[in-house]
């Protein structure tokens, strides 16, 4: 059977394109680190992203968000299931074949506090990724970090600070800078902004969306903060301990959820709007479960409001409920 | 007629050895039986500062509360002896602190962390602390609470985590709850059982609570009145409408403004979020002025000279501005 993949409808040619990404950490016991167990970190997980688009990728602590970033970039490889960047498969690329296409994509990291190296300057730090990537004179390299910092509303004369003299969102602005420095296509962002202030995470928004506005940059949005997500991005993947439950363009998918995780995740965010207190929240009963030994059928089933029988031993696929929507529910398919 | 707690014109400063950082600076708050009151504001505002001041954990030196007092049913918990403190803390005054993975004892299990309450309060023997430790997790909708009281900490998840350090805060049954940013660490839907919770003890058993956060949501559903905190002051105090709809503060528009909202219409626009410009002031670099004017777009050069003192500008509603009046005629 061949499963239609949620994967762009236009004719423009995706940049990133993840299939069936699987992800299992084993667990190692005892003297001869015998494999005991795995934790089934990402389980199946199918998305495209198009250039100077952003997929939102949202979900709570330990459902793999994170580890979808990482397997992306290479940072770790996968345990089964591909990744193609610009139509080219990169999942067996050896670390020396890598190297060349690193600079398509960056990382943007969550803590602006322990991602910078202390003893290094700002203008270090950005202008690393240049020395280890291409043989330019340290001119053309001072000039690339100053067009990079101005760029990313930084001064000029702060290369030469240290990242002790900055704040958390300028410490940002410096991460920002850094996976900007090689001109990426793709920029995968782990809650970049979600360490910061609220009066500058707004500041750091507003900057990566201006940027993609001239760059043309795609990001992978990964956070767990429903309303940054509705800002940024152009569509939204919801993820389920290991597994994608939603897929949809953001109007879509905040308007008419399918999925019963998407909408009570969607109902247990407080509003900050007093007239409107929630009457009815739905609201979860328990924990997320163990990756380490996920529920049968649909991971979602023991939470679910509306689960029936089929969903306990039957894990749903991502099936299309109407053009570029996808959601893995029984009720809908 | 004065209310359970009355926090009068607090100061607390701390003693460093690059100066002096005045951490709370003049804050007064005040909370009734029943209510919720919510303190928001930025990292380093002074809003955890002013409550563990109320329970007296401000570590001296050096730390230290240099004027204000702090009525509780009329007695200034300031003038207590450290011994007479011990029996509120726990008893009539109780805090859920923000990290519940570091905040309970690791070595101990939760039944003896909620059961040691009911020994020094209330002289119950250990048997019997257990009995109510039970008691307890039931009450917090612990799942199995027969058998997770003898479990340890590292055994439970993080909401689960946060269940037993309410249940820890409400064993004895206390007047006031101050809640440091309880739900932070937790996911949303975790979050939502949390604070679900915390609303149906404060209607079960008519607990003050005092609800620490930087979450606008989370304050626009819990709070009565509100107070906005900025650099160790006070700069606004309203009801929780009219803090929403008719915010007088240059800072406190800013804020909500800046704000990513799931409840706006228009999803396709991916318009620029409001931006408050420049960053959160250092309390060592105060000038004599508002501490907000140079990220403000209205302040001028009185508002860089001279403070502006806390004013009532409509009936209950205070703030501390010196263009409130200018603000309001340009619709702000």
């Amino acid at each position: 059977m061949t499963v239609l993949l949620p994967v762009a409808r236009d004719n423009r040619e995706p940049l990133l394109e993840v299939n069936e990404l699987v992800k299992y950490f084993p667990i190692k016991e005892g003297i001869f680190s015998r494999t005991v167990g795995q934790v089934h970190a990402v389980d199946g997980v199918t998305f495209s992203i198009r250039r100077g688009e952003t997929l939102g990728l949202v979900g709570e602590s330990g459902c793999g968000k994170s580890t979808v970033g990482r397997t992306v970039l290479k940072l770790m490889n996968p345990t089964s299931g591909n990744v193609k960047l610009s139509g080219r498969d990169i999942t067996h690329l050896s670390r020396a074949q890598m190297r060349p296409l690193r600079p398509e994509m960056q990382l943007i990291f969550q803590d602006p506090f322990s991602s910078l190296n202390p003893r290094m300057t700002a203008g270090a730090i950005v202008g690393e990724p240049l020395t280890l990537h291409g043989a330019r004179s340290r001119k053309q390299s001072r000039e690339r970090v100053a067009e990079v910092f101005e760029r990313v509303g930084l001064r000029p004369e702060q290369v030469a600070d240290f990242p002790h003299q900055f704040s958390g969102g300028q410490r940002q602005r410096i991460g920002i800078a850094r996976a900007l420095v090689l001109g990426p296509s793709l920029i995968v962002g782990d809650e970049p902004v979600s360490a910061l202030d609220v009066s500058i995470q707004a500041q750091v928004i507003n900057l990566m969306m201006r940027l993609q506005d001239e760059m043309g940059l795609a990001y992978l949005f990964i956070a767990h903060d429903l309303a940054v997500v509705k800002h940024i991005s152009h569509r939204v993947a919801v993820m389920y301990l290991g597994r994608i439950v939603e897929l949809a363009d953001k109007p879509v998918l905040f308007r008419s959820p399918l999925h019963p995780y998407t909408k009570a995740l969607l109902s247990a965010v407080p509003v900050p709007n007093p007239a409107t207190r929630p009457k009815g929240r739905m609201i979860l009963k328990g924990d997320v479960p163990s990756p380490i030994t996920p529920p049968s059928g649909c991971h979602f089933h023991e939470r679910c409001p509306s689960a029936m029988d089929r969903c306990r031993i039957d894990a749903p696929v991502l099936f299309e409920k109407a053009p570029g929507h996808w959601a893995a529910c029984h009720l809908e398919s | 007629m004065p209310q359970l707690l009355e926090v009068d014109d607090l100061h607390v400063q701390f003693n460093l050895r690059d100066g002096v950082l005045p951490a709370v600076d003049g804050v007064s708050c005040s909370v009734d039986e029943g209510q919720t009151l919510g303190i928001v504001g930025e990292s380093g505002c002074g809003k955890s500062v002013t409550a563990l001041s109320i329970l007296r954990l401000i570590p001296e030196p050096p730390g230290s509360v240099t004027a204000g007092s702090i009525r509780f049913n009329g007695v200034d918990l300031l003038d207590l002896s450290e011994i007479e403190m011990q029996q509120v803390r726990g008893k009539d005054i109780s805090m859920i602190f923000q990290e519940p993975m570091t905040s309970l004892n690791p070595v101990v299990t939760v039944g003896r962390q909620i059961g040691e309450t009911f020994v020094l309060h209330e002289g119950l023997s250990k048997t019997d602390a257990r009995e109510r430790a039970v008691d307890m997790l039931r009450l917090v909708h612990m799942p199995e609470a027969e058998r997770r009281v003898d479990e340890y900490p590292y055994q439970l998840s993080g909401g689960m985590r946060q269940r037993v350090m309410i249940a820890m805060a409400l064993a004895c049954n206390p007047k006031i709850l101050l809640a440091d940013e309880p739900t932070t660490a937790l996911d949303v839907t975790i979050q939502a059982q949390v604070l679900e919770l915390i609303s149906e003890l404060r209607e079960k058993f008519g607990t003050a609570v005092i609800l620490i956060t930087h979450d606008m949501g989370i304050i626009a559903e819990q709070a009565e009145r509100v107070i906005v905190m900025y650099a160790g002051k006070k700069v606004e105090e309203a009801s929780v409408n009219e803090l929403f709809f008719a915010p007088c503060h240059p800072y406190t528009q800013g804020l909500l403004a800046s704000i990513p909202r799931l409840d706006s219409d228009d999803v396709e626009d991916r318009a620029a979020l409001n931006e408050i410009e420049g960053i959160v002031p250092s309390l060592a670099s105060l000038g004599p002025g508002c501490a907000f004017a140079p990220r403000c777009p209205h302040a001028d050069i009185d508002c860089r000279s001279i403070c502006p003192p806390l004013e009532e500008k409509h009936p209950g509603h205070w703030a501390a501005c010196w263009h409130t009046d200018r603000l309001a005629e340009l619709g702000g």
